[in-house]
């Protein structure tokens, strides 16, 4: 049993189009998976919708979510509140503005442990300084006080993570935690995040546009595009040898970190994202593909799975070696 | 991102060595001094302003005497050279200044009496009836406020929404007589008019029932309006601050819906609120003028009325100065309460 499955999920607006849909996802305990793709492409609607906190004009229309075998897609409310924080935990792509800035860093820890365990002032006092010795905050005691204006990015990002991990949860969403940060502090969370889901067994969910990190910190990779898995497999067997043109063209798009003369210019992939009511019949990516070809108009691939776990949405994936 | 800079300068932080107890003031109390200053300068600014307006302003208060009384030319002069009126409005303004730094207001004719004394007793009529206003209609129009925006597009949502549209929209002058003819005239539940009943020689806890009754009118009728700005500028600031992140990660810790709301929300919603009641103990501290009449009252409003009808100078400037006393304390208590509020705010 998977820590958490989601199958078929649809995401969107009452009568309009979709924005998420055939949404097929799994994490185990311990695991990494990393959800790539552009900006709009429903990663972040995703994440939303485990937690149970969609926008109010956005419902799941169809498909599942389980987590440790529940499902979870339609409990109501006040279920649902006692799962998050206690079982699911979520850090989001602001480290600025996600902590309220009226209350001391303390009391924002303690609130969760007093909500959820029932724990006393004082113990519950006890186990934020423990969280922000974990997360690797210098002078955590003194800290505890402080509110988050007083601190860095990075340092807030420590303290939502501390918020996060704080009822020991078994699924963590980082919804792109470092996006907002310096690339040095950057590389810090990232180990932090990393050191932190293999020392508690975390199965964390790992939202990011940024392939490098991906590399960096996941077991596997899962690319949307447009609202739906477009490629899945081990983080290295796609990077090294994407089969989505989409995931190819993504790879090359990427910079080569050099500042040499001649570097050759970043590639980029024609077209951008349609919007959920603009998508083409047929392949969503057929009118941005270097190899779109007129069964791709007539009929939508499926997401075609490998016994290897290696899964794409194509007609005409590539094959080793080949570039889009 | 730099390293965590502490604004405060608390030490908090344990980074450094501890500051050392300096000889120089706490930021606290350098703080209140520079308020203080700040206060006196603009106390000074606005009486020469209002002095130099008054003196703009045709007639004095001898004109005033001598509508009223048959007087000849030659006793009007003595008069204008008692007050000092024959001098230059300089010398006049440096006089009454030096009068102001000893606390005298000087002589109000029509009263007879030192315009400090006439003041000082209808000071505590204007005070009880502003802070009452502004902590009845504070409480009441906050909380319609968040109840609206809890119900946000909700039936109870619109409704608020429309009884806030009537309160604003209806004058208080309006609402006052429609008090009045209910609650006084028609069910004879409350008095209709003044502060107290005179000659009844109430004493303790009966007088206060009796100064109670005789304010429960003018109150309502003064809470109204604002109720109604309160309410809306809760409703507003809520919304805004429920769409915030923060509030998106308290609900991620699965916290309560009240407690997301009561709790991370609303304290974040309060700020535009408390500078509203500063703005509303300004105007009302000698502006509730038309409430004071109505209702009989002999506040600030009324007092400032008479004393720019009959000319009495030294009367109206008295006004002039306690109010603008009241909007610069209000301040200042404002202040310290954005301080309580939002440890983002500073001394400085």
């Amino acid at each position: 049993m998977s820590l958490l499955h989601i199958d078929n999920l649809r995401i969107g607006p009452g009568r309009a189009a979709p924005i998420v849909e055939e949404l097929t996802l799994s994490v185990e305990r311990g695991e990494t998976v990393g959800l790539v793709g552009e900006s709009g492409c429903g990663k972040s609607l995703t994440a939303l919708s485990i937690m149970g906190l969609l926008p109010e004009n956005l419902r799941v229309r169809e498909g599942r979510i389980r987590l440790e075998g529940q499902e979870i897609q339609s409990l109501p409310q006040r279920r649902l509140r006692h799962l998050r924080g206690e079982k699911m935990g979520m850090i989001f792509q602001e480290p600025l503005t996600a902590l309220n800035p009226v209350m001391s860093i303390g009391s924002q820890i303690t609130e969760v442990l007093r909500t959820h365990r029932g724990l006393s002032q004082r113990a519950a006092r006890d186990r934020a300084l423990d969280l922000l010795t974990l997360v690797k905050i210098p002078d955590a005691e003194a800290r505890l006080d402080d509110y988050p204006h007083q601190m860095s990015g990075g340092m807030r990002q420590r303290v939502v993570i501390a918020i996060a991990l704080a009822c020991s949860p078994s699924l963590l969403i980082a919804d792109e935690p470092t996006t907002a940060l310096d690339v040095t502090v950057q590389a810090q969370i990232l180990r932090l995040l990393k050191q932190l889901q293999r020392e508690e067994n975390l199965g964390l969910l790992f939202i990011t546009h940024d392939l490098g990190v991906v590399r960096q910190v996941a077991d596997r990779i899962v690319v949307m595009y447009a609202g739906s898995v477009v490629e899945e497999g081990r983080v290295d067997a796609v990077l090294d040898a994407p089969r989505h043109p989409y995931t190819a063209g993504l790879i090359a798009a990427r910079p080569q970190g050099s500042f040499a003369a001649g570097t050759p210019r970043l590639a980029d992939i024609a077209g951008s994202v349609p919007a959920p009511d603009a998508r083409p019949d047929g392949c969503v990516f057929r009118a941005r593909c270097p190899r779109a070809h007129p069964r791709c108009a007539a009929e939508r691939p499926a997401l075609d799975r490998a016994a290897s776990g290696r899964a794409v949405r194509c007609h005409f994936p590539l094959t080793e070696g080949e570039t889009a | 991102m730099s390293e965590p800079v502490p604004l405060t300068g608390t030490g908090t932080t344990g980074r450094g060595p501890a500051k050392a107890p300096s000889r120089r003031l706490s930021p606290a109390l350098r703080y209140v001094l520079r308020r203080l200053l700040q206060a006196v300068l603009v106390m000074m600014l606005v009486m020469v302003g209002s002095f130099l307006l008054v003196k703009l302003a045709p007639g004095d208060m001898v004109d005033a005497m001598a509508g009223t009384r048959d007087l000849t030319a030659d006793q009007i002069a003595g008069l204008r050279e008692r007050y000092g009126l024959d001098q230059s409005v300089f010398v006049q303004l440096l006089r009454y200044m030096a009068l102001l730094a000893t606390f005298d207001f000087g002589y109000s004719p029509i009263n007879a009496a030192p315009a400090m004394d006439v003041i000082l007793a209808r000071l505590p009529v204007t005070a009880i009836l502003v802070v009452c206003s502004v902590s009845l209609s504070m409480v009441i129009g906050t909380l319609f406020g968040i109840l609206a925006s809890r119900f946000a597009g909700k039936a109870v949502d619109l409704g608020i929404s429309m009884f806030m549209l009537l309160l604003y929209a209806t004058p208080s002058f309006i609402i006052a007589i429609l008090l009045i003819l209910v609650f006084a005239v028609k069910l004879r539940w409350l008095p209709i008019a003044g502060f107290e009943s005179v000659g009844m020689g109430y004493t303790g806890l009966t007088y206060l029932k009796d100064v109670a009754a005789h304010l429960i009118l003018p109150v309502t009728a003064l809470c109204t309006f604002y109720i109604a700005i309160y309410g809306r500028i809760g409703r507003a600031s809520m919304l805004e601050v429920l769409k915030l992140d923060f509030v998106r990660t308290a609900r991620g810790k699965g916290l309560t819906e009240g407690r997301v709301f009561y709790v991370h929300a609303l304290r974040n919603a309060l700020l535009p609120l408390v500078t509203m009641a500063g703005l509303q103990v300004s105007s009302l501290f000698g502006g509730a003028v038309l409430i004071e009449t109505i209702f009989g009252l002999p506040g600030m409003g009324r007092t400032a009325f008479d004393a720019v009808f009959q000319r009495d100078t030294n009367l109206l400037l008295g006004v002039v100065f306690i109010s603008s006393l009241a909007v610069v304390i209000v301040n200042f208590v404002i202040d310290m309460l954005y301080m309580v509020l939002d440890p983002r705010v500073n001394l400085k």
